[in-house]
């Protein structure tokens, strides 16, 4: 399993074949030019040391291929490891690159279903990870199997006897590495599920951190944090204990037991083949072979770590995306049309039964009820967030899956509850990526939401910062922005869920007035809590628990005994009737 | 090495621990280094004798396989407890910065964002604890083994020919230190910019709704291609110099090679030394290869951790509690729980409260001033006013989480605050643990108790799980009117004696309305108060005073009635409220 992950990550490095081939040409080159200083030892000690017989000339022309080949190697694996760094700066780009272009593909479901934490946990640390992974581990451990290779092959071309016991070793070291992989790999995943845990929690109480100062909770939080920190300490303890147990110390225990072996088969040797340089050379060849295991053992728990990290990342990547819908474009105000539409977010659990609606062009539906009622699906559905699960929502006869997914949500605006301020200027948060309007039209649109004043006291005006925790912002602020947001995109429906909630009179007014300005010339769906803004609509929809009770005029609703009754009867007896 | 003094504290903690495991460390390296020694005389052996007794090779047999075993266990004590010192340390710091921004006040999270803290919270924080983890060990590696590995060299062999492999190393020293240079400019840019990919990561993922919703995903792809690009060149030039780390060690390693086989020849010559002493010398030669690289490895990785622990010391010393921490003084009237007095409070204030001294009154950004508030017991007091008229900031101000010089503010010595934010700021985990925040203590009848004052059981009832039901990131499962009523009940249970709603009753509807103002009226019992910032004219006359703050207007602190009286805005307001919600009556 960790391996096909390695090599998915590897298939991304195929995108690059010139780099590719050119960082494996140049490993090739070094790692065999590397094996050639052993030779030219030993022929120098057997030749020259051991008969106590020098030939200058000779003796300089060893020193210079010595010497050529050190220096010739190196320079080839400094380039080797630059065109390879280039190559996994590029793979990690990309990487870095599909997950956000995925995360913005993403169904909204995955989004009310995942915190945000994690996801960010996964585009942010986890990649991170991977890169560390591409660029240091898998890099070395390419070069690694590469030398050990090699050492082998001219081990055998050295003395075959020798290099058989060096051979005999290797299935233990192989043995080893399963072993420890085995056990590691459940562990790491654990490892990593509680970090992601961690971050859900501090990403979250960092932005609230006023709050817990005021219910004097820090201590306890801190106290929690200690706490899932304790359990992953517990854990990366016991990786900690695997390390130990399976990784350099048993190397250096191997090592030891290696030489010993071979001290034997020295014994078992005839002694007229033993030549000096022929141990020079081997034991130099030793040390090469140990070097990398040495490195791809060290690697090991790291690897394993950034595998885990790697999965996370290819989670989000294989994680569906939203389809983005048919070839219609929306660009005019259509007739709204749901049609037996069936929904639940949760198998079994009904938020919407066989609803029947339609919205006219131009016409301002209210829908009204009690929460849970469904008036909030309503809205996620024609948004395109989530899908009817039986039943179908008709725009002008056509299916709403037949729209292009963007032009559908660029053409309906929902102005949302909880409404959502980016990390930008005023004028940022206004266009969002509209490019046309001047600030004239940013004004006037701005003066329409009745912000004008409050954007004069900005000390920046429209290039003034503003984020979602942004004091210079109250929650009707933001929502009246949204309104402007909605007006500036030429929506032709215009959905307001809940937007008068917190906006006190004067805006609540001033939003009144534009939608009687607007009225007649887009659909408003307005998706109301306190009936009274809503009772000139042309039609109020009554929904109780996912059914639509009642549809109709205010004033013919009135005179009906039913839920608009009910619903009147309960929400707007003034609170001064109750309390004593 | 700037790294040791930054975490000196960390090892003076735990300094017997560390002793232990340098001498357990110390003591697996001698250990290591006696097998070529044996090697060496047992090379000189046969080449003396020209035949080979299995038997004479038993006793060196014994003796590997027993240095292999105690290797083992030395090494195997000593990384258990240097990892597991290391993460404690990680832990211990991860602990002591949450704590710190816990402690901290809000001008505070203006200046570092809370993408940036969980920056540092992860990947500085795990790069220090790699400093004191592999940091060691390549210390140990580096400089403990090598200059072993010089001394057996010296003593048992040759010192001239240790006088020669050391001829290189002033090199190798002088370049690693260079690279080092180079590196920690690099690696403090690298780690800038993923500062900033991370913020815009968080930023896009935080307003998925808005990107969505408006189908703006290009213009969030725009700025990350452009955060990507300059992340993406960072990296490189960091991994320019990394990349000459090995080359050069390898070389240097290799030079020393060639300057002892050829020293090393001569002395063979005039028999000074014997071919199995040359051998063994070669193989302690490889034994300093790795603790070359340990010593770039150790560089990096202590440059890595030092620039990280700069930047974790950089937030624990931003620690300007400034006015906040001054205490209140106490009001001279028993009854009064709270007083303000606002001298002058404008926009820039929010930006720099706690912290600047009082500058010049800057009169485009005054928010409001003149304002003389206090409450008594048994008090219902409202703030209203238009949109951005300061109501939110007073509360703050009011609360003491904001605090600058124009504003004098006194407390009953006695009296706690609850407050209810105006995003009600909830957190993951079930109901009842959130309901329970401010009393952890409390008993499940009483956090009932508390749910019912603020009007939500019957809500909690519908639900599967009741009081276990999960809340979701921030209440994302509840509807706004369930988490205003949550957050009021989690305020109610801590049995303050000053409540301050900031637009708390706004998602309610009117008949949930009154009867959590009537629960409200029982739980003050006469003697808590209520100061409630509301943009509901129709609930203005529960109070018994009001504070209207408009722009461009002096404050007005007065009665319901008196202000129907004596300000049209306030009239205009009310009448429009009261018209629109009473006047559709049956």
């Amino acid at each position: 399993m960790n391996t096909s992950v390695i090599l998915r990550l590897l298939k991304y490095g195929l995108n690059h074949k010139a780099i590719l081939v050119q960082a494996s040409l140049l490993l090739l080159l070094a790692t065999g030019l590397d094996m050639l200083a052993p030779w030219l030892t030993m022929i120098y000690i057997d030749q020259f040391v051991a008969v106590d017989h020098y030939q200058v000339n000779t003796l300089v022309g060893i020193a210079v291929i010595y010497i050529g080949v050190i220096i010739g190697a190196n320079l080839l694996s400094y380039f080797q490891s630059l065109s390879y760094f280039d190559l996994s700066a590029k793979v990690i780009a990309e990487l870095r690159q599909a997950s956000f272009q995925h995360c913005l593909k993403l169904p909204m479901a995955y989004f009310h279903q995942h915190s945000n934490g994690e996801t960010i946990n996964r585009m942010t640390q986890d990649v991170e990870a991977v890169r560390h992974l591409f660029k240091n581990i898998i890099g070395r451990t390419i070069r690694d199997i590469f030398t050990v290779i090699a050492v082998i092959i001219s081990m055998l071309l050295l003395n075959v006897q020798l290099a058989l016991v060096c051979i005999a070793f290797i299935p233990v070291f192989i043995a080893v590495f399963v072993a420890y992989r085995h056990f590691s790999l459940p562990l790491h995943r654990k490892i990593k599920q509680q970090s992601a845990k961690i971050n859900g929690f501090l990403n979250e109480s960092l932005q609230q951190v006023l709050l817990l100062q005021v219910f004097n909770a820090q201590p306890r939080f801190i106290k929690r944090l200690n706490d899932k920190a304790q359990t992953n300490i517990a854990l990366s303890q016991r990786n900690v204990t695997l390390e130990a147990l399976l990784l350099r110390p048993m190397l250096e225990l191997l090592a030891i037991l290696m030489m010993a072996a071979l001290i034997l088969s020295l014994g078992a040797m005839p002694s007229n083949l033993l030549a000096f340089g022929l141990l020079f050379a081997f034991f130099a060849y030793l040390a090469r072979f140990f070097e990398p295991i040495i490195n791809l053992m060290q690697s090991q728990g790291e690897l394993l770590q950034a595998v885990a990290a790697a999965e996370r990342v290819f989670q989000l990547l294989d994680h569906d995306i939203e389809s983005s819908g048919g070839s219609l474009q929306l660009n005019h105000c259509p007739t709204i049309c749901f049609h037996q539409v069936s929904f639940a977010y949760v198998q079994g659990e009904p938020v919407l039964s066989n609803l029947d609606l339609t919205i006219a062009p131009g016409e301002f539906v209210a829908l009204v009820g009690p929460t849970g009622s469904g008036k909030s699906t309503i809205a996620q559905l024609l948004k395109g967030y989530y899908q009817a699960n039986s039943g179908h929502i008709q725009l002008d006869q056509h299916l709403i899956s037949h729209y292009q997914t963007d032009g559908l949500r660029k053409a309906i605006t929902l102005v949302d509850q909880k409404p959502f301020i980016m990390q930008a200027s005023v004028r940022q948060n206004l266009l969002l990526d509209l490019v046309h309007p001047d600030d004239a039209q940013l004004h006037h649109v701005l003066a329409q939401v009745e912000l004008a004043p409050w954007l004069a006291s900005l000390p920046q005006g429209l290039d003034t910062s503003i984020d979602n925790n942004s004091p210079l912002l109250t929650l009707g602020q933001k929502q009246l922005l949204c309104f402007a947001r909605a007006l500036l995109q030429n929506s032709s429906v215009i959905i307001l869920d809940e937007a008068s909630a917190s906006l006190d009179p004067a805006s609540e007014q001033a939003i009144q007035r534009v939608i009687a300005q607007l009225r007649g010339k887009v659909s408003l769906l307005v998706i109301a809590h306190k009936l009274s803004n809503i009772k000139m609509a042309d039609k109020i929809a009554v929904l109780q628990q996912g059914v639509l009770m009642q549809q109709g005029k205010h004033a013919d609703l009135v005179k009906n005994k039913g839920a608009y009754q009910q619903l009147l009867a309960s929400n707007d007896s003034p609170p001064s009737n109750i309390v004593a | 090495m700037e790294f040791i003094n930054q975490i000196g504290w960390f090892i003076k903690l735990h300094q017997w621990r560390y002793i232990s495991i340098f001498m357990a460390i110390v003591a697996a390296s001698v250990c290591s280094l006696i097998p070529p020694l044996l090697i060496a005389s047992l090379v000189d052996q046969l080449a003396k004798s020209q035949s080979v007794n299995l038997v004479d090779l038993w006793p060196t047999l014994a003796q590997l396989v027993a240095l292999a075993i105690s290797t083992y266990l030395l090494r195997f004590f000593w990384r258990y407890y240097l990892f597991g010192s290391a993460l404690e340390l990680e832990r211990s710091l991860m602990v002591q910065l949450y704590s710190h921004c816990c402690r901290m006040p809000g001008p505070f999270f203006q200046r570092h964002s809370s993408a940036k803290l969980l920056n540092h919270l992860n990947s500085d924080v795990n790069a220090v604890s790699q400093g004191v983890g592999n940091g060691v060990i390549f210390f140990v590696d580096a400089f403990v083994m090598s200059s072993l590995v010089l001394v057996v060299l010296a003593t048992q062999i040759s010192w001239l020919l240790t006088l020669v492999v050391l001829l290189p190393l002033p090199i190798l020293a002088l370049s690693i230190k260079r690279y080092g240079q180079q590196m920690q400019s690099r690696l403090e840019q690298s780690q800038y910019q993923l500062g900033l990919f991370y913020q815009q990561i968080q930023q896009t993922v935080n307003g998925i709704s808005v990107i969505k919703g408006h189908a703006c995903q290009g213009a969030s792809q725009q700025q990350f291609d452009h955060q990507l690009a300059q992340l993406t060149q960072a990296n490189i030039d960091q991994a320019r110099v990394e990349a000459k780390y090995e080359p050069t060690t390898a070389m240097v390693a290799a030079g020393s090679f060639f300057l002892t086989l050829s020293v090393g020849s001569v002395l063979v010559a005039q028999q000074q030394i014997t071919l199995g002493e040359l051998l063994a010398f070669n193989l302690y030669l490889g034994y300093l290869i790795w603790p070359m690289n340990a010593f770039g490895f150790l560089f990096s990785t202590l440059t890595m951790a030092s620039v990280s622990m700069k930047r974790i010391d950089q937030v624990l010393n931003d620690d300007q509690l400034g006015y906040a921490s001054q205490s209140p003084t106490v009001p001279t009237q028993q009854t009064t729980l709270i007083k303000l007095d606002v001298e002058y409070f404008s926009h820039h204030n929010h930006q720099v409260a706690n912290e600047d001294s009082f500058a010049e009154p800057d009169q485009a950004a005054l928010l409001f001033k003149d304002v003389h508030f206090s409450a008594q017991r048994g008090q219902i007091q409202a703030i209203v006013g238009p949109v951005a008229c300061g109501k939110s900031s007073l509360l703050r101000l009011l609360l003491g989480s904001s605090m600058i010089e124009s504003v004098q503010r006194s407390l009953h010595p006695d009296a706690n605050i609850a407050y209810v934010p105006q995003d009600c700021a909830l957190f993951t985990g079930t109901i009842r643990e959130n309901i329970a925040l401010g009393a952890p203590d409390a008993s499940f009848e009483q956090i009932k108790n508390a749910a019912s004052l603020a009007c939500l059981s019957k809500d909690i009832d519908t639900f599967e799980l009741g009081y276990d039901t999960q809340v979701g990131e921030h209440g994302s499962q509840l509807s706004g009117g369930q988490k205003q009523r949550l957050a009021i009940a989690r305020a109610l249970l801590t049995q303050a004696d000053i409540l301050l709603l900031d637009d708390s009753l706004s998602a309610l509807d009117n008949a949930t309305c009154s009867q959590l103002l009537f629960n409200l009226k029982c739980w003050m019992a006469g003697t808590k108060t209520v100061i409630l910032a509301s943009s509901r004219f129709d609930l203005l006359n529960h109070a018994d005073k009001i504070l209207l703050l408009r722009p461009e207007h002096l404050p007005l602190y007065l009665t319901h009635s008196e202000l129907l009286t004596r300000d049209n805005w306030y009239q205009q307001q009310y009448q429009h409220a009261s018209a629109t919600e009473g006047g559709i009556k049956p």
